[in-house]
């Protein structure tokens, strides 16, 4: 019984045979070679014109030849050869990145046996994938097979290597795919550029897997793809080390297209390229959110609260004519304009922006958490361009409780993990991959990664952050020091003892055509104000992870580069887009409607900014640790001690908290809700607002109609007032008061409190 | 309802996976020749019995299947390592000598010991051994408990999928699915004998009947936006719970004699005993499906803590798994619930077959052991194997995928069955292309 099992890292032929219990002793391996030879005479004559096209002039080279056979039949995949301690005493590098070790081993190792240059077809590199001797990777080339031929040909001709030969280009014909039907056969023709200008069709050596196998079948022999189900999908092509995705857009079906924007309301230019996707999608957006909704969604966006505890003019004046159910008019800008002015504001990003720097989440020193937390505080308040933000932290030096950002080098421990760190925030990437082997999925390599972290090496990660003048990380491929490298740059850094290697990486971060830190950082807040970041996971930039809108993405980046990296200037242009201001009340159902912002997103809150609203509304502070009575969002460290976060599921920072969870609340969090001193205690709390309102006189209709306002900033219905009312005047006073505080539960507990919408 | 053209498909597909064995695939339509395959028949057969519920002992962090079911006596001492090994109720299989009361009982237990994955990184490795997925960016696959949960019809008011003491740290459990279908996390502490469910009794001033009028305003508040019912969900059931002294009381392992606590052993391995126990109550009770979960497996430091932290340690972790399974194991079959209740014991990979520097062992998935008994298994066996060095499968490989068809089988459920995602689009339950372990099922 043989299985046909993709490899995570690629695709991997994996055979079985199973050797217990046949319950039909039929010799296998007879039956198996006579179906070989049958099925490959047939598919030998079909197949003829997809063959590879090797002309008998052209010289065969382990590089241009012979390694793309090794990565089209997974034999220097993950789970094969390439795995880190290799297979079956063979080691490959991980998809052929280091053809000099994989021609060693082939060649010279083993005495010769697995090349055997005097008979070829003796070579274990024929005779294993054949299985003319036993494989534990199983029957992978069959004799008939061009790629047979191409190995016995390498063999019988020497050899030979092409070691000045570099691939520069993957190129796949088409690079994109826009489909009006499913289930078309599309075929891909690849191109592999060389640095001396040759170019060949490398298409039966190409590896296709899709991103998603159920939405996209692939037909790795005929190289051709095929769509089971509308939306937009990424197919990966991998050639040799060389990975390059492959976009399949099939159109959603029916609904008139895009209606142009309304005259008198000027789109962004992110609106259009929005509007242009959702067009190519065949998605058509719902209408705009009304007033109200807006007002407490982009108030949860800019400074995590609701929009009644704002003391701004606006809300103020709002307030005054709230009782009346007109609309009033909101001069948008001026609104967006106030929160990004306001304190709140600074508190809310400190807090955002400290969740993606992890602060806290491994130091033990809370008075250096605090003084981390206090200089980043100080930077947003000021408006310090994330610019100057990325040198601070890179070049931090000093006491870490009282320089805050030297405190950048005390949230991971060593070098390679301080490596990790910075790749995640100021490249929205991870580099981990390439600890071990170069990413297969990027092109980030091991002399990338370890190059990195011996820049960091030579930072001393203690109290007192200073530098070293001597340090190195050890580089596993070599087993030698890593040279000091910036991520991508081939050039290495000068190891001057008095230099401060920092320098040079931070200039690297701010080059004029390197917008990586830009991207990572525009990306995130799209993320924070749309619930979705352009690419997705925020921390996971790859090649092989195409933006949903990559000019729209690019347009962000270069605006934010051109404000001077002011943060306040890109939220204030997401906040009066129209694609932020749309409802989110879906209108087709459209799978993925979200994705490509046909209708604003639900979002929970983050456990911090639930905690703050129930506080608010309830009128009743929570406390935190032993501090006294304080806001969850001014929290520095994310182990102050407190049950309200741990039951609504606060993010502890140790990992990359890229998205706070769109999972709704599990049986344990509701119990705590029903019977727990979360909501209850503080509900009747003899302070709260319930209890004031009551003291003050306010009828109890006008009660809940007022507290059901202030959670949810959506008025009470007729009918419903009509059912209070009835449900109120037969109870008695005691009774009533218990009404009331069911009802605030209520309000607490249910979905428009819980989410931004 | 199986069409003719489904069945058409799975004939085909059955072929085809005979032609990929051969290296070749048929590009050109159905005229293939009639060969008769040796297992054609097995892929047709449906499931001979059906497993009520499935009970899950997961180590996590990775347990060592040299230090447990699967230790190689006569390789050199570096791979060997420091435990030894005694003989069983099986002649010639041979298991850590941490283990005495699962090899008195092996007579019941199959265990797989050429399981198979290439990933060697916790949150992948749950992922794939606990949904017989690989990990995939675009989705994330429901685990066996919310799988069987979405598609079992409703017990009653226990939830469907409970773990014991807390779910693993590494998958939301339910995937794809509805939120409603991950599990629910007891929560408690089975080490100190504290394995309990807070807040099921009313807060101070609160009852029934106020609990009631707080679930339906709710349900009025929500019903009246446009949101998804997730979360109304999950305060309906909660309210559910709190209206039910009987269900409650399943959570309450006071009213299990002494013996029998001190059988499945109360301290050790996180509480691995208590939390099995508690299993047992919830399964008796009809729970399809409890993860038991048992911590601190990822043994990178000294491999031998595992049988003795110190002179004279009785509740190191190999010793209380053992303990607490195979008290599980018999219990069942004293009351007779063996035959239907599926016992699963495994983790997220192996260890490596070299002792590291620190004495310990790191991440190897390339081979590891499954211990399986009751709900269907035929006991008394050793499925696969592992090379001398326990590196590698030696004899039938087993991945996760095949172990995921295996479960489903067992438990009744199509493993071609279909759920849908979110979007609407259907997956199969467990992979195409994986197979049922050959000869596990009686």
């Amino acid at each position: 019984m043989g299985t046909l099992e993709d490899d995570f890292h690629g695709l991997f032929f994996q055979m079985r045979f199973q050797t217990t219990k046949l319950s039909n002793p039929l010799d296998w391996r007879a039956l198996r070679s006579c179906c070989a030879i049958l099925i490959a005479t047939l598919i030998a004559t079909s197949l003829h014109g997809l063959a590879a096209d090797v002309p008998a002039t052209a010289m065969v080279t382990f590089e241009t030849d012979v390694v793309p056979i090794l990565t089209r039949y997974g034999c220097n995949s993950g789970a094969c050869h390439g795995s880190a301690a290799g297979r079956g005493g063979l080691r490959l590098s991980l998809y052929g990145g280091n053809h000099d070790a994989d021609y060693d081993a082939l060649v010279y190792d083993l005495e010769g046996r697995r090349v055997n240059l005097v008979d070829a077809d003796e070579s274990l590199l024929i005779r294993k994938p054949s299985e003319e001797i036993s494989h534990g990777g199983g029957y992978l080339i069959e004799e008939e097979s061009d790629a047979y031929s191409i190995l016995t040909s390498w063999i019988a001709g020497g050899a030979r290597r092409a070691t000045t030969l570099r691939l520069t280009r993957l190129q796949l014909h088409p690079s994109r795919l826009v489909l009006k039907d499913l289930g078309d056969e599309n075929r891909i023709v690849a191109t592999a550029h060389y640095s001396d200008g040759s170019q060949r069709d490398v298409t039966p050596w190409l590896v296709l897997e899709a991103e998603d196998p159920e939405a996209v079948t692939v037909d790795q022999e005929t190289a051709s793809i095929r769509a089971n189900r509308r939306g937009r999908h990424i197919v990966i092509a991998r050639f040799v080390d060389q990975v390059v995705p492959l976009e399949m857009v099939i159109p959603f079906e029916g609904g008139p297209r895009l209606e142009k924007p309304s005259p008198g309301n000027p789109s962004s230019p992110l609106d259009a390229w929005v509007d242009q996707r959702l067009d190519e999608m065949g998605m058509q957006p719902t209408s705009a959110a009304p007033g109200a909704v807006w007002r407490r969604r982009v108030c949860l966006d800019l400074v995590g609260r609701l929009p009644f505890t704002m003391p701004s003019r606006t809300e103020q004046s709002l307030a005054n004519t709230v009782n009346s159910d007109r609309s009033v008019t909101l001069d948008r800008a001026a609104y967006v304009d106030e929160l990004l002015a306001s304190r709140e504001f600074v508190d809310y990003w400190t807090y955002r922006v400290a969740g993606w720097l992890r602060v806290g989440a491994h130091s033990i020193d809370a008075v250096a958490t605090q003084a981390y937390h206090a200089w980043l505080r100080d930077q947003i308040e000021r408006g310090a361009g994330f610019d100057r933000i990325a040198r601070e932290l890179i070049t931090a030096l000093g006491d870490t409780q009282r320089d805050g950002p030297a405190n950048f080098y005390r949230s991971v421990e060593g070098p390679r993990e301080q490596a990790e760190l910075f790749g995640e925030f100021f490249m929205g990437t991870r580099l981990r991959c390439a600890n071990c082997h170069d990413h297969p999925l990027d092109r980030w390599t091991q002399d990338d990664y370890h190059g990195l972290a011996a820049i960091f090496a030579r930072v001393r990660m203690e109290q007192t952050v200073s530098l070293k003048e001597r340090a190195e990380v050890i580089h596993p491929g070599t087993l030698r020091p890593a040279v000091m490298r910036i991520p991508g740059v081939s050039t290495s850094l000068a190891a001057d003892e008095s230099q401060d290697v920092r320098i040079p990486l931070a200039d690297w971060l701010f080059e004029s055509d390197n917008a990586t830190y830009a991207r990572a950082i525009v990306n995130r807040l799209w993320q924070a104000m749309m619930g979705r970041g352009l690419v997705e996971p925020v921390d996971d930039f790859r090649a092989t992870n195409p933006a949903t809108h990559p000019a729209l993405l690019d347009w962000l980046a270069e605006d934010f580069v051109a404000s001077g990296y002011d943060l306040r200037h890109t939220l204030r242009m997401i906040a009066l887009s129209q694609t932020y201001g749309r409802s989110s009340v879906a209108r087709t159902g459209t799978p993925s409607e979200t994705d490509f912002y046909a209708v604003a997103p639900r979002r929970r809150l983050s456990a911090e900014v639930l905690a703050d609203a129930i506080s608010d509304v309830l009128g009743v502070a929570d406390q935190y640790g032993r501090k006294r009575p304080t806001r969850a969002i001014e929290l520095a460290s994310p182990k102050v001690q407190s049950v309200t976060l741990d039951v609504l599921g606060r993010c502890d920072r140790k990992a990359a908290c890229t998205d706070s969870g769109q999972q709704a609340m599990g049986l344990s969090q509701t119990l705590h809700l029903f019977n727990g001193p979360l909501l209850n205690e503080r509900i009747v709390d003899s302070g709260g607002r319930l209890n004031q309102l009551r003291e003050n006189g306010m009828k109890s209709l006008a009660i809940l109609e007022h507290m059901q306002r202030l959670a949810i900033g959506r008025p009470m219905t007729r009918a419903m007032r009509g059912e209070h009312a009835g449900v109120l005047a037969a109870l008695s006073e005691a009774d009533v008061d218990k009404y009331l505080e069911d009802f605030v539960w209520a309000l607490l507990c249910c979905d428009d409190f819980t989410s931004n919408w | 309802m199986e069409t003719e053209g489904d069945h058409m498909r799975s004939f085909y597909e059955s072929h085809r996976r005979h032609f990929l064995q051969a290296g070749v695939l048929p590009v050109f339509g159905l005229s293939l020749p009639h060969v008769v395959f040796p297992n054609a028949r097995a892929h047709a057969a449906t499931p001979p019995r059906r497993a009520k519920s499935c009970i899950l002992i997961w180590l996590e962090g990775g347990p060592s299947h040299l230090e447990s079911f699967d230790p190689k006596p006569d390789a050199p001492s570096e791979v060997r390592g420091p435990l030894g090994t005694i003989a069983t109720k099986l002649p010639g299989v041979r298991l850590s000598d941490c283990m005495p009361a699962t090899a008195s009982m092996l007579d019941q237990v199959a265990i797989v010991r050429s399981m198979t994955s290439p990933l060697g990184e916790h949150n992948f490795g749950t992922h794939y051994l606990m949904t017989g997925y690989k990990p995939s960016p675009a989705l994330e696959y429901p685990t066996y408990g919310a799988t069987l949960s979405e598609v079992r019809e409703s017990t009653g008011v226990l939830p469907p999928h409970v773990a014991v003491p807390s779910f693993s740290d590494n998958v939301t459990g339910s995937g794809y699915l509805p939120a409603d279908t991950a599990p629910f996390s007891i929560g408690g502490d089975p080490e100190r004998s504290q394995l309990r469910v807070r807040h099921l009794d009313p807060y101070p001033g609160l009852d029934l009947q106020r609990l009631s009028r707080r679930r339906d305003m709710v349900a009025k508040l929500n019903g009246s936006s446009s949101s998804s019912t997730a979360d109304q969900d999950a305060v309906n059931r909660a309210y559910q719970l709190l209206a039910s002294e009987e269900a409650q009381a399943a959570f309450d392992l006071s009213d299990e004699p002494a013996s029998l606590v001190q059988r499945y052993g109360q301290r050790g391995a996180s509480g691995i005993g208590q939390s099995c126990l508690m299993a047992r109550r919830l399964i008796e009770r009809g729970v399809p499906f409890v993860t038991v979960v048992s911590r601190g497996w990822d043994t990178h430091q000294n491999i031998a803590n595992l049988k003795e932290r110190y002179p004279g340690d009785r509740s190191a972790h190999l010793p209380s798994m053992d303990r607490a399974f195979a008290a599980l194991v018999g219990d069942l079959r004293d009351r007779g619930m063996l035959d239907e209740t599926l016992v699963m014991v495994m983790g997220e990979f192996g260890r490596t077959p070299k002792i590291n520097a620190a004495a310990g062992r790191d991440h190897w998935p390339n081979v590891f052991s499954v211990a399986m008994a009751g709900g269907g298994v035929q006991g008394g066996q050793v499925i696969g194997s592992s090379d001398a060095l326990a590196e590698f499968p030696h004899e039938t490989p087993i991945t996760p995928g095949d172990l995921a068809t295996t479960v489903y089988t067992l438990l009744g459920v199509d493993p071609a069955h279909q759920l849908h995602t979110r979007d609407g689009r259907p997956v199969r339950v467990a992979p195409d292309g994986a197979r049922v372990i050959p000869g596990l099922i009686s």
